[in-house]
């Protein structure tokens, strides 16, 4: 079978780092396996990234059939290339700049000719308007790609809302210009990626596959499309993500791409039924429930074993490696200032949550009950998580009036291999979410390096833990004392928690990513068939 | 005259096949290490028993000795054995272990340097990582310390100290001469790069390699820590046929070091086997086999080039390349070696005077440190531990002497607080802070020729009007509370109390420690006095659970006079409790006056007795006057029941505080997340039981002492209520379960300073 995959992602994507391009890279290498013909359809931007991953994960680059959008809107090339320089501009001023003006300085003072001095300070001024007035064009468009990034600060973010709200009044509607110019460049990457394919020889692709339901254009490919569509949490839980633009936007999106879509995939039997059938009224047939395999970290962490014999003194060197890991991750560290320098990670115990900040992850939720812990119940430990939670403005005032930036630490954009030895070294791993689009990965990533978890207890959960005895390990997610018993009887009850939740990850590691995609094949043969006899 | 024995401290194989036998040669005992843990999976090192055989120390010690990790600090025994049976000491620059052994072996200690990385020297290495106050250790062991150079290239960037200590050791290769083994025709680059994922050196070295070598075919050797999954052309470890193969069949290894003062043994081995070696210009081979050599490159295009012509099969300069590159061997070989550890050796026979083996280990001098100006409980503690350290000196008839150094401040006048101290032989000095700029640093450094950037901060240090301290072996820091950037030239140990801040957010707001943190951080040890907050010290302090010491609360036994004049209250004996507090927001005043409040309102019948420094605040404005302070005054004094229910004592002298104490029906200590209140030791040194708010530091107390300690949740005041109306009906019985005053006298001074003092002389080795 010849699979193509869609891939409109934004530009500044690192699939790398990202949980969903992990994803994507399994299943490619996957499908390469089972002899399946690859061809990804991308912008430009994206391939860099892409080859990057697929290098990651020993994916061969070569066996991979490319469609590539060349084009791409100058203002983008512009900006693109005015962060990319950032880096080399910080040298130069460092290394040259400093010297230069130094030297220019030196030569002004000294000048002893009266006119010879007013000619320089003439020739300056005009210099000066050169580079000012250009400078302030590019300032503008940096400022509103960087604010649709949501990066800008200080000054920057003031003379930013000024144009917003300019911008807001003149078009009467609540959207940021930032989102609003991010928004027209992804759709036009989107719409002329589509026209590339549908220029291309599409009858020798018997299906298209797009790994996410945000791009609505992808529907208007002329051949089979199968999107897969984890959930619309936006809609489940709006008041949650009103605060917001953006969201509105994206909940735009993937409605519209449920609307126009015919074929869908969705990571569990209980989003397939409540969402694509009762919300959106797809039909049955139409869709499938494949969850993800689980995400086992071992290898990351694993140690030769010939090294290990040859270590036979030091008795776990997994440990000692992650603990080595982790006392070099202190510069990932944000919000706690100064605080972890010198720290020695050797011996600390935390309670662990990776995942990104999103309001339906209950994280604040998460936080009051480790304060109660620590301080009412005394567990001595701290609370790492890998989501920036000081972006979100209540979360760090909640943080700082209580004095929890010291014990409440966030690693940001940890890699695969820092991710492995947070997991490794943790007491538990604790998963507070509302609402996931299938059973988190979380359990998976943690049993996987011999920490169990405790975790909401949702549909999405209990429909893969029933008929294993685990209640324990579960809480309701809104009640935040239900939460902190249940965190309580983990850490004091490690590991018979591990070995109660042995059974069901080894259930879990049968399903190999090689029989994921080959659920995926299957899915894929039932709705051409059905496509046939339609 | 008999043998010399060395201990060999390191653990790398190729040395050591090298080197130790060399040793045995020449008439030296080896002793080496069986237990390495130094940097995870140093993959170069390894173990052997092998040249235990060489040794004549007893049976027994060279058993004990075999179990023993000697990269981090040893057991005192050991300390003695390494004095009493070895004479040499060589070791790796390891900081925790170069701290160790120049604290405490008397005999001769060479430093092994193998070089550095770009510039880096170790003398500015051990002044970044520790400060000024290793090096500062390092040279007060005088002569009987070596700088042991592998090559001569390198004390040219040393410190003053280091370069005239500098002894030449070259490190040598077993058969290190050609063997030509090569044959060739596999057109593949061998390269060497280790641990690609989990050294970042060895990361961009492989990654560069890739890039400057794209189009080529090649392997990469050397043991992965971790397999490098993504590539099947990094091999890790390889079985012996293989690495047979590698060297004898792949044209050419490219070697990319340009480091100045640093080699890897790899290149050797090429040479070793005669296979063509391209390498990098600039770099240590540079200085073995100068500039003229074919197979040196100035740039990858050259390099590129050249490995093109070998694998091209162009005979003629292969045989260039092989035929000049075993210049590169001459400086490791055997007789070279042996010669230049001869002359090494002989120069280190001169400073075996200066060992002194029969007086170890030398008394010390030991500052005890209060560096602020107190007066409460810190002082009481630091009046206990010298006690328990003298009591342990005597005992043993030890000369170290110590000193307390204590802040000069007006609080320390008037009141003769250190008499008890003094009378056991104490002296006491005082000393005041001193600011100095970055500048007194560089010029330190500067002095001492050592290369490294200073922090453009001020700096305080310790003036006591003699040497800053610097007459001092070891400082003892009765607590943290120590200024920003403290200047620091001597190996210390700190006290760490509690960690509050930690439990009571209020403490310090959103002010962040830092001062307090690093000082611990950086400490040589710290000691804790319980459980809880050892794991504070891990969890918050960021410490490594290796440096925190358990030390005993030392209580003492309470002594006390009866008073005859009885005031208010003493003459009716249990009709009372007593509350000792102070106007800190842990002692959680709002909770216990509102539960005091319920207590009387619900038909409390005992008085409530109010004891403590500063107490009085809760009627009176007091020095340090706060929010928290007149908030607590309002709701004490808009309570109208408390008026004939509670006494204010305050600050009560201790005699009168025990008459209290002795008469009260029980113990009220309501505060939470300190270390503990070592009143209710007290209070059941004299039968009376105690109530208190359930934490671990208390939790810990209760356990140890068996106090039988009654608890409620600090946090609720009606819960509080109840447990106070219920100690009043269960008091008597509580009295009855208290321990006996000979299970008591187990926690007391006399009972545990020897646990105590065995810690604080393994840390200070005297």
């Amino acid at each position: 079978m010849k699979i193509g995959f869609f891939l409109a992602y934004h530009a500044k994507v690192n699939l790398k780092i990202e949980g969903l391009g992990r994803y994507l890279a399994k299943l490619i290498k996957s499908f390469l396996s089972l002899n399946q013909e690859i061809v990804i359809a991308c912008p430009k931007w994206s391939i860099a990234s892409l080859q990057d991953l697929f290098e990651d994960n020993g994916i061969d680059v070569q066996a991979i059939e490319w469609i590539v959008l060349q084009r791409e809107p100058v203002f983008w090339g512009i900006i693109n290339l005015f962060s990319k320089t950032e880096k080399k501009k910080r040298k130069i001023r460092f290394f040259y700049v400093e010297n230069l003006i130094d030297w220019i300085i030196g030569k002004i003072v000294t000048v002893s000719n009266l006119f010879l001095f007013l000619l320089i300070f003439l020739l300056l001024t005009l210099a000066g308007m050169l580079v000012i007035v250009p400078s302030i064009m590019f300032a503008i468009c940096y400022l509103i790609l960087q604010f649709a990034k949501k990066n800008a600060k200080g000054s920057f973010k003031k003379i930013y809302s000024i144009f917003n709200k300019i911008y807001k009044r003149l078009k009467n509607k609540n959207q940021d210009i930032g989102v609003y110019a991010m928004e027209q460049i992804l759709n036009f990457s989107q719409i002329e990626l589509v026209k590339k394919i549908n220029r291309y020889n599409h009858s020798k692709i018997d299906v298209w596959f797009s790994p996410s339901a945000f791009w609505p254009s992808f529907n208007k490919i002329n051949g089979l499309t199968v999107v897969n569509t984890p959930d619309l949490v936006t809609t489940r839980f709006p008041q949650l993500f009103s605060e917001e633009d953006s969201f509105v936007v994206s909940t735009q999106r993937v409605s519209k791409t449920l609307r126009t879509g015919k074929y869908f995939i969705s990571y569990c039997e209980y989003l397939r039924k409540t969402f694509l059938q009762e919300e959106f009224s797809i039909e049955k047939s139409h869709s499938k429930a494949i969850a993800h395999s689980i995400n086992d970290m071992s290898s990351l962490i694993e140690i030769d074993p010939i090294v290990a014999q040859q270590n036979c003194a030091q008795k776990n060197l997994v440990t000692a490696y992650s603990r080595y890991i982790l006392n070099a991750l202190k510069d990932k560290a944000i919000g706690c200032g100064e605080y972890l320098y010198y720290f020695d990670f050797s011996d600390v115990n935390y309670l662990f949550y990776a995942s990104q900040y999103r309001p339906h992850k209950n994280i604040l939720q998460l936080i009051q009950v480790y304060q109660y812990l620590l301080r009412n119940k005394y567990k001595n430990l701290k609370l790492f998580l890998t989501a920036n939670v000081y972006c979100i403005k209540e979360v760090e005032r909640y943080i700082v009036q209580n004095r929890l930036q010291y014990d409440v630490i966030c690693f940001c954009n940890v890699s695969s291999l820092e991710l492995a030895a947070l997991y490794h070294c943790a007491d538990l791993v604790v998963n507070p979410t509302l609402y996931e689009g299938g059973f988190p990965f979380t359990f998976g990533e943690g049993m996987s390096v011999g920490t169990p978890s405790v975790m909401s207890k949702i549909p999405q959960v209990t429909e893969v833990t029933d008929g294993f005895d685990l209640e324990e390990m579960l809480f309701d997610p809104y009640d935040w004392e239900d939460m902190a018993r249940c965190i309580e009887h983990g850490l004091d009850h490690r590991e018979e928690l591990y070995q109660k939740q042995l059974p069901l990850y080894q259930e879990l590691s049968k399903r190999t990513q090689e029989v994921v995609a080959q659920e995926y094949i299957n899915a894929f043969e039932e709705f051409i068939a059905l496509e046939k006899n339609s | 005259m008999s043998k010399k024995r060395i201990l060999w401290l390191l653990n790398h194989t190729t040395l050591r096949d090298f080197e130790v036998p060399m040793l045995i040669d020449m008439g030296f005992e080896v002793f080496c290490p069986k237990i390495y843990q130094y940097y995870f999976g140093d993959l170069s090192a390894s173990v052997t028993f092998a040249y235990d055989k060489s040794l004549t120390i007893p049976p027994e010690v060279l058993e004990e000795m075999n179990k023993i990790d000697f990269y981090v600090d040893v057991p005192y025994c050991i300390k003695t054995m390494m004095n009493q049976n070895f004479d040499i000491v060589v070791f790796g620059a390891f900081s925790e272990q170069v701290n160790y052994l120049v604290d405490s072996f008397h005999g001769i200690l060479i430093m092994h340097a193998f070089g550095l990385n770009r510039n880096n020297s170790y003398s500015s290495i051990f002044a970044t990582l520790e400060g000024p106050q290793l090096l500062d250790k390092i040279e007060r062991v005088g002569g009987r310390f070596f700088f042991g150079q592998a090559y001569d290239v390198l004390t040219k960037i040393e410190s003053n100290y280091f370069k005239s200590r500098s002894i030449d050791l070259p490190i040598g290769l077993k058969n290190a001469h050609v063997n030509k083994k090569w044959i060739g025709g596999d057109h593949r680059i061998l390269f060497i790069c280790p641990k690609i994922n989990t050294d970042n050196y060895f990361r961009q070295t492989y990654d560069k390699f890739l890039t400057d070598f794209k189009g080529f075919d090649y392997l990469i050797g050397g043991s992965q820590l971790t397999p490098v999954t993504s590539n099947p052309k990094v091999l890790g470890f390889v079985p012996a046929e293989q690495y047979e193969y590698n060297m004898t069949r792949l044209d050419v290894m490219f070697y990319h070091s340009q480091e100045p003062r640093h080699l890897h043994y790899h290149p050797l081995e090429a040479v070793k086997n005669g296979m063509p070696l391209v390498f990098m210009a600039a770099g240590m081979l540079d200085v073995l086999g100068g500039e003229r050599l074919p197979g040196r490159c100035t740039s990858i295009k050259q390099a590129r080039r050249k490995i093109t012509r070998i694998f091209e099969g162009d005979k003629k300069f292969i045989q260039d390349v092989v035929n000049s590159q075993p210049i590169l061997l001459e400086k490791f070989t055997y007789d070279y070696c042996r010669t230049n550890w001869g002359n090494a050796l002989e120069q280190i026979k001169k400073s075996y005077v200066l060992c002194d083996r029969t007086s170890f280990p030398l008394p010390k001098k030991i500052a005890i440190i209060l560096p602020a100006e107190y007066t409460g409980g810190v002082l009481d503690y630091t009046i206990r531990f010298i006690k328990a350290f003298v009591k342990g000196l005597n005992n043993e008839n030890n000369a170290s002497q110590l000193t307390l150094v204590h802040f000069e401040h007006k609080n320390y006048e008037g009141i003769n607080y250190f008499k008890e101290i003094k009378e056991l032989g104490v002296s006491v000095q005082k000393f005041r802070w001193k600011h100095v700029n970055s500048g007194f640093l560089k010029n330190y450094y500067k002095i001492k020729n050592i290369n490294i950037s200073v922090s453009e901060t001020p700096y305080f240090m310790m003036d006591n009007s003699v040497n800053y301290l610097n007459e001092f072996d070891h400082l003892i820091f009765m607590s943290d509370m120590m200024p920003q950037d403290y200047l620091n030239f001597r190996p210390y140990t700190v006290v760490a109390h509690d960690y509050l801040q930690r439990y009571v957010p209020n403490f310090y707001k959103d002010f962040y420690e830092k001062s307090r943190l690093e000082f611990q951080r950086k400490a040589n040890h710290v000691l804790v006095t319980s459980l809880p907050t050892r794991q504070d010290a891990i969890n918050y302090g960021g410490i490594a659970k290796s440096k925190i010491a358990l030390t005993p609360l030392l209580f003492e036994q309470v002594q006390y006079q009866e008073i005859e004049n009885k005031t208010e209250l003493l003459d009716q004996p249990e009709q009372f409790f007593l509350w000792s507090t102070n106007p800190s927001e842990h002692k959680n005043h709002k909770v216990a006056l509102d539960a005091l409040r319920g207590y009387y309102e619900n038909g409390g019948s005992l008085k409530c007795i109010i004891t403590g420094s500063n107490s009085h605040f809760l009627t009176d404005t007091i020095d340090g006057e706060n929010e928290y302070t007149e908030k607590i005054r309002a709701l004490f004094t808009r309570t109208s029941c408390f008026e004939h229910n509670i006494y204010i004592k305050g600050n009560v002298d201790k005699n009168l505080y025990f008459n209290y104490l002795k008469n009260a029906a029980f113990l009220f200590h309501p505060g939470y997340g300190d270390n503990g209140n070592g009143s209710v030791f007290d209070a059941a040194c004299l039968k009376v039981p105690s109530l208190s708010s359930d934490y671990p530091a208390m939790r810990y107390m209760d356990e140890l002492f068996g106090l039988n300690v009654r608890f409620f949740n600090y946090a609720y005041s009606d819960e509080l209520t109840q447990a106070l109306l219920k100690m009043e009906k269960e008091y008597m019985t509580l009295k009855n379960q208290l321990p006996t005053q000979e299970a008591l006298k187990k926690f007391t001074i006399e009972e545990t300073y020897e646990t105590l003092y065995q810690t604080l002389k393994n840390i200070i080795y005297f």
